[in-house]
Formats: structure tokens, sequence, C-alpha cells
């Protein structure tokens, strides 16, 4: 069907044209020529077909045929009168000359089937092509190659616009989200990029000023109907104007300008919402896209003018099968002002089953933020009204009358309704409902739908909305939360029954309309699942299998995937199609019709009813499942890991399997209906950490030792001996020895270069390192750095407390420098000299040796020899540090989910950084002698503990308890004694300390220092 | 019908959430499995649960259908609500918890498309950032990054500074990183690959190397992992496997050694890492072609 709209008199000037093909058009324009002012071009399939219209009728003048595949998109040639471009995505594209419609004057071939073709608009020797996300600019006089080539786009490119006045300026935008301007000359780079939230449909310049309408993807289905104006002058665009109004996506638009004599543009938009509008662009709007007006315009005189038109609904063709999708029309605008003047009525063609009406458009108006049009007249609300809602019938609509009769079945409640509409409808006054004598339900539920229906259409009426699609909305999930309650008593014990009430509690679901369309946003439910969890164990649920087999037998029929969206749950429901003698499958799906729309996607996959498979016995056999698997990845661990002491590790994966467990949660509702658990398997925890390359024993029984660590290294050489990590055996083994302290360096420079440089030194535990990071093992990666990084000790006091945030190398060593100082105060003319027999103190390994230690005033080039040396001997690279301490924070976290803290304590102590500066309140105490300020328990001024116990009078060494309102406390054992019986303060300050500490509630744990 | 189930950090509870509204808290330490709360508060199918670190009281969020994100809290024994926030406008398909070091804070994924960022202030009180339209269409997955900045590694010193990042997967086939900048979140990086909807993504936990990795799944049945070595910006995709049916979920261990994957077709595989860097599947966690068959004969005899 083609329809023909005058767009001077869109009310009274339309044609429809029936066709007799089973294709949708895919495009079709006008030619822009007054010479040939009457002819337009159709695609349809592989086709292109030429009409004439001669103001009533329409004779078809010529077919193109060559296509071998569907026709993408046509344009006639700007210039040339009887020129026209096709294009198909069988990758040619035809240029034809009318006169001679039997074959194309000139074909162009590409490789990707193109999706546009768009005539220069200056230069007639210059035509595009859109190819997914690649553009070719033809010159038809070469036409074996393309002049240029553009990969323009990642994704596919949807449209593509010349601009009207530069010859070489291109616009085209695509699924990517944006739209890229190209000088065709210089194909590396857009000259300009405009992102908009969403895939760009169609794109095109504004016939006046510098400005782009956008209009997102038609396939999206969702969101966005509206028309974007961008203005480009700034870079990257701006938005200035939203055109609103089209209930559905837009397909096409064009412009128009209707009278050479007015400054006024008209944009014209088709969309899926069946209706075609018209825009009024005014000057104003004109001038938001920088467009210079013409100053002698008064413009506060051009009133904004609405333009409305209805096309009463056409009977639906027999060969549209589908809804309409693609529509192009042209008005011949979109160009210059000469051609628009010539024509006398534009004529504007509509293919589609069913025309819609247009609601006014208010484009234009200087109340840019009105973003609702409201259907003005009742006929227009009712052809607006989405009737497609579950169950429910329109039986009569009567614009003239001002009435709308409805009838509603759900369940055993049959409902006829009749709303009837006020003059003023829907300005304030809502239109009065009434049930006819065949509804057959109670007076009660009666007038509480009505009740409901009259709130619902007020609260819509205050804002002058119209209110009918939401009412019978309301009406039918009353009734169906009506039905569920009566299906309620009979089968309390049903999987479901919790989840009818739930659904009574609340009435109704004002807020969500939930519905099919939603659902195919929202992913296929997973049923089954593994994810690992806590240290070493692989949580896996599944479905049970009987499931998964019916599911694969109902889906294979359209697809062999699991569907992606729960859209894809609706195949399962419209039970009451079902023929009576449909499988018993389709048995199961009718017990759940009684669920709400809601919940009828969802629920119909779930209530699967269960095969009469005792449900114990088969978890039984289901629950032996975990100890297979067991096996066979125990083996393969071994395998990898070499067989040691085999009879210990047995012992242990005994153990191990034996924790193992199975679990049936889910699916049901109450107790009693846990025995028939109908659609859930089991949940089964595999333990799997021997497939992990790090031990919870060698995190138990691996030591650290500073002072000997070679001691060290053989120790944890026999704890990964007693657990089978035979690599690691030898691991430890080598550090042993490449720590011995036979191999310490001297700290002199001359002595020869350190252990360090020496290929079993630095460069063998780096390539330790290496591997162990490939095989992310960080347990051993942590322990290596801490056998031979440096241990910091958090028991020496801080100097300031500024010192343990800071992360710089330089107030590092400065904190390090300081600690010395206290040592050897004295000593500050020959610093390096005097550190040495504070190393050896500390150490016995020159892994010891502080790694920033730096002087910052030495000049001498033997210290220069000296420090370089220190560096030297270090058997871990000081670049990577930072990197061995993350080793170690990582292999923490560890630690901290074994619940090993004292071992992960001690790592930390190894870091070089402290980990987390301290977030928290800190609590100082005063020192009682010599009233210093002290974090620690020991005074380091006066060298007196500093806290003595409020009851036993003793100096508290330990954790201590305060109060924070009197200062008074002690040991945090006998606080807690004494506050057991008593609320006042053990000192007879008088202070009621339990009820005046803000922060203690309950417990008398005010701070604890230790 | 369960449609996800976790344990808490330290493996003695399993937190289970069905299609029948609830959720479901087993103590399964020692072998044993009891049933410690059964959760009502949703209004549809919960589709994911997230277990806090221990440092914040393991809370348990849930979020589901019903366009509801729940915090779950307990407090001697008692389950309880500790906060709701329903301010997406459809299906909320993902949670999960930031890493403890960046504060309590909560990613979700809806199929609104857009992902909001919910962080608990210090005063008890919910803070929420959203991004909005981060998918087209709906965004199915949100995993957060390690708090260990690789980059920060290759740096002898100084620039130490996590920063907040999750990566996130949606149906306009795309996985997006997404970084904290100023207080706001911006887009870094977007992966394309996948050639339908992304189903799970899930970034690799470190264990202190430079490298990151993260591994996701689509409706096309493919699983990429995306590897990142931490010196230049790009993310480096490698197919791990082209499975038969669509990929749901994909899950690392604790050392990112292993990756879990499952499916549509019931089946869960685990994949390790060799040395030269490829893929292998090294065992096939299948209830086993036997079991099916058997239960078809059943159902052929009933």
């Amino acid at each position: 069907m083609v329809t023909v709209v005058s767009l001077d008199k869109p009310h009274e000037n339309v044609k429809k044209i029936p066709r007799q093909s089973k294709w949708e058009i895919s495009a079709a324009q006008w030619n822009p020529h007054p010479c040939h002012s009457t002819l337009f071009i159709t695609a349809c399939s592989q086709r292109a077909d030429m009409w004439d219209w001669d103001g009533s009728r329409c004779c078809q003048k010529g077919s193109l045929k060559a296509h071998t595949r569907v026709i993408s998109d046509v344009d006639w040639s700007p210039t040339e009168p009887d020129m026209v471009a096709t294009c198909s995505v069988d990758a040619f594209t035809h240029l034809w000359d009318i006169r001679e419609c039997r074959r194309p004057a000139l074909s162009l071939q590409a490789v990707a089937g193109a999706s546009q073709v768009k005539w220069n608009r200056v230069n007639s020797r210059l035509l595009a092509t859109a190819h997914d996300g690649d553009i070719r600019i033809w010159d038809p006089r070469k036409g074996t190659a393309p002049v240029q080539y553009i990969a323009g786009h990642l994704s596919k490119i949807h449209g593509l616009d010349w601009s009207l006045r530069d010859e070489y300026q291109l616009a085209s935008s695509s699924q990517d989200c944006t739209v890229k301007f190209w000088d065709v000359t210089n194909p590396r780079q857009a000259e300009a990029k405009l992102s908009s939230g969403s895939p760009v449909w169609r794109a095109r310049y504004t016939p006046f000023g510098k400005g782009l309408i956008t209009v997102v993807v038609p396939q999206l289905r969702r969101g966005e109907n509206s028309l974007f104006l961008w203005c480009l002058s700034d870079v990257g665009g701006r938005q200035v104007h939203t055109f609103v109004g089209h209930t559905d996506v837009v397909l096409e638009f064009q412009w128009r300008r209707p009278h050479a004599d007015t400054h006024d543009y008209q944009l014209v938009t088709w969309s899926k919402d069946q209706s075609l509008r018209l825009w009024r662009i005014d000057p104003q709007l004109q001038m938001l896209c920088d467009h210079k007006v013409e100053e002698d315009l008064p413009l506060e005189e051009t009133p904004p003018i609405t333009i409305e038109f209805f096309i009463p609904n056409a009977p639906p063709s027999p060969d549209e099968v589908t809804e309409p999708t693609l529509v192009t029309k042209t008005a011949p605008g979109g160009a210059t002002s000469e051609q628009t003047s010539s024509e006398k009525t534009e004529t504007l063609k509509i293919s589609g089953r069913r025309s819609g009406s247009s609601s006014p458009a208010k484009a234009g108006s200087l109340k840019r933020e009105e973003g609702h049009s409201v259907p003005k007249t009742l006929q227009q609300e009712f052809s607006l009204v989405n009737f497609s809602i579950p169950n429910m019938t329109v039986e009569e609509m009567d614009a003239v009358k001002r009435s709308c009769t409805v009838s509603a079945l759900c369940g055993k409640y049959h409902v006829k309704l009749t709303m009837l509409f006020p003059e003023n409808y829907p300005y304030n006054s809502p239109p009065a409902f009434q049930f006819s004598h065949e509804t057959n339900i109670d007076q009660k539920t009666e007038a509480k739908l009505l009740k409901v229906l009259q709130d619902t259409s007020l609260h819509n009426v205050k804002h002058n909305l119209s209110c009918i699609e939401p009412c019978l909305r309301q009406l039918i999930n009353n009734l169906e939360s009506l039905t569920l309650d009566e299906r309620k008593s009979p089968d309390s014990d049903a999987p479901y029954s919790h989840q009818q009430s739930a659904v009574l509690q609340a009435p109704y679901l004002p807020i969500y309309t939930f519905g099919e369309v939603q659902d195919a946003s929202v992913p296929f439910p997973r049923t089954s699942g593994a994810r690992f969890c806590a240290f070493g164990t692989l949580v896996c649920f599944t479905r049970r299998t009987e499931v998964s087999v019916i599911k694969t037998r109902r889906l294979s029929a359209s697809t062999d995937l699991t569907p992606r969206a729960m859209s894809a749950l609706a195949v399962y429901t419209q039970p009451p199609r079902m023929p009576p003698g449909a499988p018993s499958i389709f048995n199961m799906f009718n017990k759940i019709v009684r669920s709400p729309p809601s919940e009828n996607a969802i629920s119909n996959y779930y209530t699967y009813k269960e095969r009469e498979v005792d449900h114990y016995e088969w978890y039984q056999r289901r629950a032996s499942v975990p100890l297979p698997l067991k096996h066979r990845t125990r083996s393969k661990s071994r395998m990898k890991e070499g067989v040691e002491s085999r009879r210990s590790r047995d012992k242990k994966h005994q153990d191990v399997a034996s924790s193992s467990s199975t679990v049936t949660p889910g699916g049901t509702t109450s107790s009693a209906s846990s025995t028939k658990n109908p659609q859930t398997g089991p949940v089964i925890l595999y333990d799997v950490s021997c497939l992990l390359p790090i031990h919870r024993h060698l995190g138990e029984t691996y030591v650290f030792d500073s002072e000997d660590v070679p001691a060290m290294c053989r120790a944890n050489a026999a704890t990964a001996s007693a657990v089978g990590r035979k690599d690691l055996v030898q691991v430890w083994s080598l550090a042993a020895m490449a720590s011995d302290n036979s191999l310490q360096a001297d700290s002199e420079p001359d002595h020869g270069p350190p252990w360090a440089s020496h290929p079993f030194g630095r460069k063998l535990l780096k390539s330790l390192v290496d591997h162990y990071s490939c095989i992310y093992d960080v347990q051993t990666l942590a322990m290596l750095c801490c056998a031979f990084g440096p241990r910091y000790d958090p028991q020496k006091p801080l100097p300031t407390p500024s010192v343990t945030k800071s992360t710089s190398d330089y107030s590092v060593s400065h904190h390090k420098y300081q600690i010395y100082h206290t040592i050897h105060p004295s000593d500050t003319t020959v610093k390096g000299w005097n550190y040495t027999p504070c190393k050896i103190r500390r150490s016995n390994s020159s892994s010891q040796i502080n790694e920033d230690y730096k002087f910052r005033d030495v000049q001498d080039p033997a210290e220069i020899e000296k420090e370089q040396h220190e560096k030297n001997m270090r058997m871990l690279d000081l670049n990577q540090m930072l990197q061995f301490d993350e080793f170690k924070k990582a292999y923490a976290e560890i630690l901290y989910r074994w619940e090993l803290l004292n071992t992960r304590a001690e790592i930390l102590k190894y870091v070089s950084t402290p980990s987390q500066p301290h977030k928290g309140l800190e609590f100082n105490a005063e020192c009682q002698h010599c009233h210093q300020e002290v974090r620690g328990a020991q005074c380091y001024h006066c060298k007196e503990f500093v806290i003595q116990c409020a009851i036993c009078h003793v100096s508290v060494k330990g954790s201590s308890s305060f109060c924070l309102a009197c200062g008074h406390g002690g040991h945090a054992f006998h606080i807690v004694e004494w506050f057991k019986t008593h609320d006042m303060c053990p000192t007879g300050c008088g202070c009621l300390c339990l009820y005046d500490n803000p922060m203690a509630s309950g417990v008398n744990e005010d701070s604890a220092i230790t | 019908m369960i449609h996800d189930a976790q344990m808490d950090y330290y493996g003695t509870k399993l937190a289970t959430c069905s299609s029948d509204r609830s959720l479901k808290i087993f103590d399964v330490q020692s072998g044993q499995q009891t049933l410690l709360a059964d959760l009502r508060g949703h209004e549809g199918p919960v589709w994911q649960v997230a277990w806090s670190h221990p440092i914040y009281n393991s809370l348990l969020a849930s979020c589901g259908y019903d366009r509801r994100v729940i915090i779950w809290k307990e407090t001697n024994g008692i389950w309880s609500k500790l906060h709701e926030c329903s301010n997406h406008d459809s299906s909320v398909n993902s949670i999960c918890w930031a890493p403890h070091e960046f504060g309590l804070m909560l990613a979700c994924g809806s199929s609104d498309g857009s992902i909001s960022i919910v962080s608990s202030t210090c005063d008890g009180t919910w803070e929420m950032k959203k991004i909005n339209n981060a998918h087209t269409i709906g965004c199915n997955a949100v995993s957060w990054g390690p708090a260990i900045h690789p980059g920060a590694l290759l740096e002898p010193s100084g620039g130490h500074k996590t920063v907040k990042k999750f990566v996130s997967g949606g149906c306009d086939n795309l996985i997006k990183i997404w970084r904290e900048d100023d207080g706001q979140w911006v887009e870094e990086q977007k992966l394309e690959g996948h050639s339908d909807w992304v189903r799970d993504v899930a970034w690799a936990p470190s264990v202190g190397l430079p490298k990151s990795v993260i591994a996701s799944c689509s409706q096309d049945c493919r699983v990429i992992i995306w590897m990142n070595d931490g010196k230049s910006g790009s993310w480096e995709p490698q197919i791990l496997h082209k499975f038969n049916d669509v990929v749901w979920h994909v899950s690392w261990s604790i050392t990112g050694n292993i990756l879990a994957v499952s499916g549509g077709d019931n089946k869960v595989s685990m994949w390790k890492e060799t040395l030269d860097g490829r893929w292998v599947c090294i065992s096939d966690v299948n209830r086993g072609q036997g079991q099916v068959k058997e239960a078809l004969t059943e159902a052929t005899a009933s």
C-alpha cells in the first residue's frame, strides 16, 4: 500500500494506492526536479518501480530490475532529472537513466552490501555509498573503483548525508552512537565527531544554519522516540532542541519549505506509531543553529502554527504480512528554495497497513520544555490507545457518543465496562465508569474496582492527560489479582502460594508495567552456574536434568541455543490457546495461568511440574557425584605437582572430600512442600583447593625468621616436603643455599662483587619469581620475597605520625634514618660507617639492609660507590620492591581468609610501605610522669610506663580500657570485672562511666591501647 | 529455580537466591548444612547475591527482577533489611561488592541500561551514583577490579594511588571499563569482541602481578579472556573456547589461575592457563552424558 498525502492539505488529500506484493517497500523518493515532479520511485525487494502521479491516480512507468537482492536505498540525482541511483545488499550500486529502464546506465561494485546511496548535492559527479562501517565515494566517470574509501566507523553505518553547501562535507551516522563529519578528500580522520547516547539511525543537515537532526535506530524499539536537533557550531555538537511527540520510533524524516516567502521550514517525520507529523521550524529555532535571520523580520508576530491531520483507519491490506517497518517519503525540499517554490502541491506518500493519526506537533513553540503532546480529541485518543492488553477486547468505540466499551475475561470473571467521556475530557474531567449487566463479579468487588478506576482516571485528568489505557490496564491487573485470590484457598500448598499472597498485599502494581517488551532486554534467567567462593570452594547449582531435557525439546523447534532474553519465556505461555488434546507438557503451563502478567513470563518457566521421580532417591544418587570429581582432580594435580608422601596427602584429601557437601535449597516455600522440591537441582560444593597453587597447610606451617634466613628456608623446605610439593622443596633448598651466611657480601665494595650478582644470586631468585608468577603461586612468591627482603619492625616507635601516611621514598628513608639516629644520637658526621654495627646487630643477612638507605648530603664518590654496592648486595631487585610488596599483600589477604591472622601480621611486617594508613580514631595517652603525649605503653621521653591501673595501681603494659569522660582506666580485664557490678568510676571521681561514654554502648571497652 | 549461590568470605555460609523471591542462607561448616534464614523481601525472582568482606560484618546484597537491590544484615542470628535501593527502572541483573579497600561499595547493573554505585557513608546513610546509559538496552554484569593498581607497580615509587575500577558487560555486546575520576565515573575503555549480549564479566583477582585479566562470556557461546600487561593501556582478547550453548557465568579462583565456566547447557568446565599462555580445560564438572541419558529414559518410562 502506498499512500500519498498532500502536505499542504494533509487532511483532505490522502490517496492510497494498493499494491500487489508481499514485500514491504524499503525505500521511496519523489523526483526532486520540477520537470519530473509527478514521478516517484519505490523500492520493493529486488525491484525498483517508477510511478507517475497525476493528482488523483497513479500509474506505473517502469521497473528497474537488476539487483539480485533487496534494494536498500534509492536516490534521485539532484542535478540530472533522469538519473536515479539504487543500492542493494547484493553489493552493487546501479545508476539508471529512466529513459532506458532495461539495464542500469552504470554499475558500481563493492565487496560488501550497500545500505545507503546519496548523491552529492553540489557536485553531480560524486556519490557516496555506505557498506557496513565503510564509506565509498564514487565518481560515475571512473566507475570501476571508488575514488575514495573511508573506514568510517567500527559499527554499521545507517545513514549518510551530504552537506547542502559544501561539496566535500559528508555526515555519517552509525550504530556506534556517533555521527562523524568527513571531508571526503581526507579519509583518514573525521573532521568532527558528535557523540549521541544511542545508535544513530539518520543524521541530516538542516537546510538552515549549521544544524543537524538525528534519530535513534528503530530496531532498538525502546526509549527514544524523539528527534534531536544539534547545533554544529560548537566542537562536538550541542543538542539544542528535542522534537517530542511520536509514540514510537521515528523511521524517516525530511525537510520541506512550504512557501518561498516564509522563513519557516517544516520537518516531516514518519514514525512507526503510524503517524506522520509536520513540525514547524520557526526562525527562533533556526537561530539556535546559528542561522542568520534577516533583521526586518518581526519575530514575535509569527505565532506557532500547529498542523494537524488525521488519516482514518485504513482496512488492513492482505498483502502486508508484517506491520509496516520502513517507509521513506520525500518532500522535495531538503534542497534549495528555488525548488520548493515551484511546487504547487507537495505530496507525500505513506505505506502501511494502518495509518494512525498525528497528534498536534508543537514544534518551535516557545515553550520548548513542554515534552508531552496531548491528544486533543477523543477520536485521536481512541486511535492512539494501545489495545494490546491481554485478556481484553474492545467492543465498541464511538467518538460521537463519546463512549468506549471493553470486555475482559479473566479466570471465571467476565467484566464488561463502559466508559463515558464528558465534553471537556480530558481537561480535569474524568470519564464515568459503568459495569454492564453481563459482569459477573459481586457488588463488593465491583465497588472496589470502580474506586480503583476512578482514582486512576482522576490522577491522569488532573494533569489534563488521557486516561483510557491506564484505566484499562489497572482493571485487568486487579482482575488478575482477584483470580489469584480465588485460587489461593483451594491449593494453598502450591509452590507459588506465597507469591500470590505477595501480590495480594499489593493490590495492584501501578509502578511496574511488566510486559514482554520490557523483558526483551532482561537477560534470560541463569538456571545453572558455578562460582568460586571463599578460598577453594566451587559452588555449582544446576537445573534438574529433566527440566533441561524438556527445555531443549521445546526450544529445539526454533533454535538450538538457550534464548538470550526473558521475553523468550513468553513462548511457553499462551495456555488459553492450547488445544484440549495438547501433550502433557502443555498441561504444566495451564497450572500457572493464574499468575498475573507480571509473573507470567517467568513463573511459567519455573513451575515445571515435577516428574514423579522420588526426589530423595534421585538426590542420593546425585550426592555421590562430588567424590569422583575429587579423585579426578586430585590425580591431575598430583600428576602436575609430582607425587611425594602420597599417603599423607591421601589422608588429607579424604578429609577434604568428606567435608564437601550437597545442599538443596530454594524453590520451595514451606516446610510442608519441601518434600517435593520440584525444579531445583542440588547446590553442590566442590572443594577444589587441590587445584590451586597455594596450600593452607603450608600457610599454617611456614615459618619466618629474619635473623636466620638459611634456617628459615630449611624449615620451609621440610614443610613443603611434608605436603608433597616437591618443587617447593627444591626452591627452599636453593634459597637456603643462596642465603648462606658464608656468602654474605662484605660491606666493602673493594672486596669483589657481592653474591647477588652471581648467576645463583639475584638471577636465580628472579627466575624463581618469574616462574611462580606464571603459575600464580602467590604463596611461594610472598614467602620468597619475605625471606630475601627486609623486615620492617613496627615495634620501633615511629617518630611522627605523619610518616606512617607518607609513602614516598624520601620520607621512608628519613624515618629509617631517625630510627638509627635514636640509637646513635651523637654521631652525625661520618654516617656511612656508623651503621655497620647496627646492621650486623639487626641481621646477619645481606638482604636485611634497608633498601631506602640514602644519603642526601654525601658527595664523596666512595660513598656513592658504596651506596651502589649496597644496592648490588641485595638479592631482590630494588626497582621491583613495590611489586614484591603486592605479592605479600595479596598473600596476606589469603591468610586473612584462612584466619591465620598471626602469620598475616608477620607477612605485613615485611611490607616496605604501610599497607593501610590508620583511618579511624586514635587515642593518645598522656604520660603520668612527664605529661607528654604518648602513643605506646612506654613514654619515650622519661622511659616510664604511661598508664597505671586505677584498680590494682600497677603499670599497664598490655591491653587497657579507659573512660572517655573522666580518663580513668586500667587493665582491660580489671575494668571489665569492675563494671560488671558497678557503674561508677573505680577511682571515686564520681563519673558514671557507663553512661557518660556515648560510644560505649553496653560494653565498657572505650579504647584499647596496646 | 536457583539463580545464584555464593559462599561468604570464609566459606562458612552459603546464600542462594531463587525465582520464588526468596533468599536462603545455609550454614555449611563441617560438611553439614543447616538452614539459617529464609529471607523474603523481593517481589520478583532474585537474580544474584553477594557477600561483603567480613570487616563490614558480612553483609549480603541481593538484586532481582523487581528492580530492587536489598542489603541484608545479620544481628544475633536474625537477618533483616539494612538498606533497600530502588532506583532502577528495570530488572537489576548483577551486583558486586567493591574490594574492601575501597570502602563499603556496591555496583549494580540493570536492564534499564544504567549502573549504580551505592556506597555507605560513615554515618550509616547510603550514597548513590548512577551511570546512565552505560550499556544500551541493558547491563548484564558488573565486576570490580582488584584494589591493587597494576600500573603503579611498574613505577618504582610514588603515585601509588589505587584507582577504583570496575568492568561491565551489556546487551550492546560491549564490555566497558569504568574508572572513578575525581568522584565521577568515567568510561575508560570499551572492549569489542563479542557478537551477542555479554552475559557475565569477571575481573581476575590480583596476586600482585602487573597484568590485569578480565574474562567475559556471551550469548554468542564464546568466552574471551582480555589481558592487559599493565604497560600499554590496551586489552588483548584471546578466545578461550566456543561452547555449544550460551555461556552464563565466568568465575575466577582466588589466585586467578583457574576459570570456571558455566552456561545454558547445565555444564561446568574449568580452565587453566598453561605456562606458555594457552588455556586448557582441566576438568568437566559435568553431570555427565550418562546422567542425561538416564534422565531421558526416566522421562520416557514415566
